[in-house]
């Protein structure tokens, strides 16, 4: 990702005419800058010292991805992830052979019910081994509906992530997606199951939306106000709050995934090969194939249709807060990482006549750990 | 006579006897024999015959003696010849004997043979049955594993089976504790549905609304009404107004402000029903339903996931001023307003210096909502 733009700023449009009232208009912008930076300093100054007075608290955050499982505890001064792929691949006992060898090979196993079963990457690694596919608890940002058996398998996988707690009933938030409004799913039984999950291994769950999350994570220099959009692999998040308070929050049921099948149908190639383009060193402003054309054709259609239906949301909402000052979008996700994104996203939203004051597009600095990170803080402060 | 006799009596021997030599006599294991002379055997059967003719008969005449003769010779020579028989038949026995003992001592010999043979195929047999033997024991032992296999397989299929109810007992309660908490959603969206129609019914503001504007139309008109009143004829109702001591302006005003009020209190509640958020409900899977889904949990034979680590990174960015910054929203004041430490004020010069050297690019300020119609810049 070197050289990939992470932030862009919106110009404002120069008034035609009246060359004093440009002069002066310039001047103004002039003078508003250097209050924002004398701001910021004090904010960062101010940050610094709150980051050390404040003490290290209890509670961890989880970030329940299709793709991924993340958990994140605090470690003095520092933030420990530790990651795992949401899979797990069901191998023959009799190929299983000497178990220790398992283990020497770092292949986590978990023998359950008279079968032998691989859990999180060395699930990806066999699969091809023994011609089988890896199962998925999750699907689409929500339990799998077809892969009821493989609950126990996430709660193994999750023990891993969590441990054991550091006391009795340490609150652990975790992210839900919010309901789509493209797709009827429920979150009344992903939320409980997974809360289930959590409070059997000894802590106290809490759920949190997946948009709120990056809120707290990303946007605490502008008290919590602004836009957060999770970009996952089976969906998008997207929250708008005003002082931390969520105000319209929503998923759409499109994501990686949604761009990987319909590139592959257009062109004709395996969802494999559409990944992989995706995933290579594509640049959304730079398309060199007539695929990665595709590819970033679907990208701005699905930006597209995230920014037209937060338009219609945020203007359908009731009590919405007044947004006195521009905000923020930041995104975060695996999907966001693709070159030129940030570029697109923004470019997208200026097609948008959108009902809010927005003063740029950025991504967060760690978008693959954001979500997780804006669980912990919460759990961290609820334990506070 | 005698000599005719004699001569009869040596054709008789000739005719009834064979010639052996002394060689082939010893070859039959003779080594003794008699030797009688013609003449002698002669003699003899005349004594033999006047003995039994003086015996039986007395005294014979020549040719009765010579015809006894005679037939005694043929006697002779029919016993002779019988005693030839005899001897020949006796040598074909004494033969016969020599060829059986021969036989017999072959059939020892083969019976010798046979023996050792058999004994040969004795020994092999007992290999044989050994073998057989240890082969058996072989087979039980294997059968004995396979019966124990069994019984295992089957204690196992016994214990599937159990866990195969067990499961499909906490299927069964699931999809109950399911269908009750859909009904329940159901019942929530009923309500929120209700709340909402009561949000959409505009016909309750309407007609406030509808009040609202034929009081304004009233005052206006009575603001109309009393713009075309002269002076004098005001003074005038001033004046009969202010006579009136009954005239209580006091309890005009206090019915006016509870009516008044009334009518606001209306409107507002109306309003807050209009508005009014639907109802959020926390539902929490049960314990019960939850220690259905992992009771199999202590059936974890075996693992490795305490010995073997996750992907683990560590970030230096922490969460302390994220914290301390919605401590500070939550207290309602703003995180840039603390006071810097004035420690931390020396340290952070040069930070701050840094900052307010970065180049600021042109234009960098907030965008405006751009409206149909409007030039977008950029």
């Amino acid at each position: 990702m070197s050289g990939d733009v992470t932030t862009v700023r919106f110009n404002q449009p120069q008034p035609s005419g009246d060359a004093d009232a440009g002069q002066e208009q310039a001047a103004q912008v002039a003078e508003a800058v250097k209050q924002a930076k004398q701001v910021a300093a004090a904010g960062a100054a101010s940050a610094k010292k709150a980051k050390k007075e404040t003490p290290v608290a209890l509670g961890r955050g989880l970030d329940v991805g299709t793709a991924n499982l993340l958990s994140a505890t605090q470690d003095n001064s520092e933030i420990v992830v530790r990651r795992e792929r949401n899979a797990f691949l069901e191998i023959p006992a009799e190929f299983a052979g000497n178990r220790d060898m398992l283990t020497q090979l770092n292949v986590p196993y978990v023998s359950f019910q008279d079968r032998l079963y691989v859990l999180g990457d060395a699930s990806f690694n066999l699969a091809n081994m023994f011609g089988k596919e890896v199962r998925r608890p999750m699907a689409d940002g929500f339990l799998s509906p077809s892969e009821q058996d493989a609950i126990p398998m996430m709660r193994f996988i999750v023990d891993r992530l969590l441990g054991k707690p550091s006391v009795d009933g340490e609150p652990v938030y975790f992210c839900i997606p919010a309901p789509s409004i493209d797709r009827d799913n429920d979150t009344v039984y992903h939320e409980g199951i997974v809360g289930g999950i959590i409070r059997k291994l000894g802590y106290t769950p809490h759920s949190m939306n997946e948009g709120h999350a990056i809120v707290y994570s990303e946007l605490a220099d502008h008290e919590f106000t602004g836009i957060g959009v999770s970009c996952g692999g089976g969906m998008f998040n997207v929250c708008v709050a005003y002082k931390t308070i969520p105000a319209v929050k929503f998923s759409v049921a499109r994501g990686g995934d949604w761009i990987d099948a319909h590139v592959a149908k257009v062109m004709g190639i395996s969802k494999t090969r559409a990944t992989a383009i995706k995933e290579g060193d594509l640049n959304l402003m730079e398309p060199r194939s007539r695929e990665e054309e595709a590819v970033v054709l679907y990208y701005r259609n699905l930006i597209s249709y995230v920014l037209q239906n937060l338009k219609q949301r945020f203007q359908l909402a009731r009590d919405v807060p007044q947004f006195t000052e521009p905000v923020e979008v930041v995104v975060a996700g695996g999907t966001s990482l693709i070159g030129g994104f940030v570029e697109v996203f923004a470019e997208e939203l200026q097609k948008v006549d959108f009902p809010l004051q927005i003063a740029g597009v950025r991504r967060a600095e760690d978008a693959l750990s954001s979500v997780v990170r804006g669980c912990l803080i919460a759990a961290a402060l609820a334990d506070n | 006579m005698r000599r005719q006799a004699l001569d009869n009596l040596r054709d008789a021997i000739e005719a009834n006897t064979e010639r052996r030599s002394i060689e082939q006599l010893k070859a039959q294991g003779k080594k003794h024999v008699r030797v009688v002379s013609g003449e002698k055997v002669l003699k003899i059967i005349k004594a033999i015959v006047s003995d039994i003719v003086d015996r039986e008969v007395g005294e014979l005449t020549d040719r009765d003696r010579e015809r006894i003769v005679a037939e005694t010779k043929q006697q002779f020579d029919r016993v002779l010849k019988l005693q030839n028989e005899q001897d020949a038949l006796l040598e074909e026995q004494k033969n016969l004997v020599e060829e059986y003992r021969e036989k017999i001592a072959r059939a020892d010999g083969e019976r010798e043979r046979f023996q050792a043979r058999i004994e040969e195929a004795a020994a092999a047999g007992k290999e044989r049955e050994s073998a057989l033997a240890a082969e058996l024991e072989r087979a039980r032992t294997s059968e004995r594993e396979a019966v124990e296999r069994l019984q295992k397989a089957e204690r196992v299929v016994q214990k599937l089976e159990a866990r195969y109810v067990n499961l499909r007992n906490t299927c069964t309660n699931y999809d109950s504790e399911l269908q009750r908490q859909g009904e329940a959603r159901k019942r929530l969206e009923a309500e929120i549905a209700a709340l909402r129609e009561r949000a959409g019914e505009s016909e309750a503001v309407g007609q406030l609304r509808g009040d609202l504007d034929e009081m304004k139309s009233f005052l206006r008109a009575l603001g109309e009404k009393s713009s075309g009143v002269d002076e004098e004829t005001v003074s005038t109702l001033l004046d009969r107004l202010s006579e009136r001591e009954s005239f209580n302006t006091g309890a005009l005003e206090e019915k006016f402000n509870a009516s008044l009020d009334a009518s606001l209190d209306k409107i507002t509640k109306t309003m807050e029903a209009a508005t009014a958020k639907p109802i959020d409900v926390e539902i929490e899977a049960t314990d019960v339903v939850i220690d259905k889904l992992f009771d199999h949990h202590e059936e974890v034979l075996s693992s490795n996931l305490d010995e073997l680590d996750v992907d683990v990174r560590t970030t230096k960015d922490g969460i302390g001023g994220n914290l301390a910054a919605l401590k500070a929203l939550r207290a309602g004041r703003k995180p840039q307003q603390e006071e810097p430490d004035p420690e931390e004020a020396a340290a952070d010069v040069a930070e701050t210096a840094e900052t307010r050297a970065e180049p600021v690019p042109v234009g960098m300020d907030r965008l405006k909502p751009v409206r149909e119609g409007e030039e977008k810049d950029g």
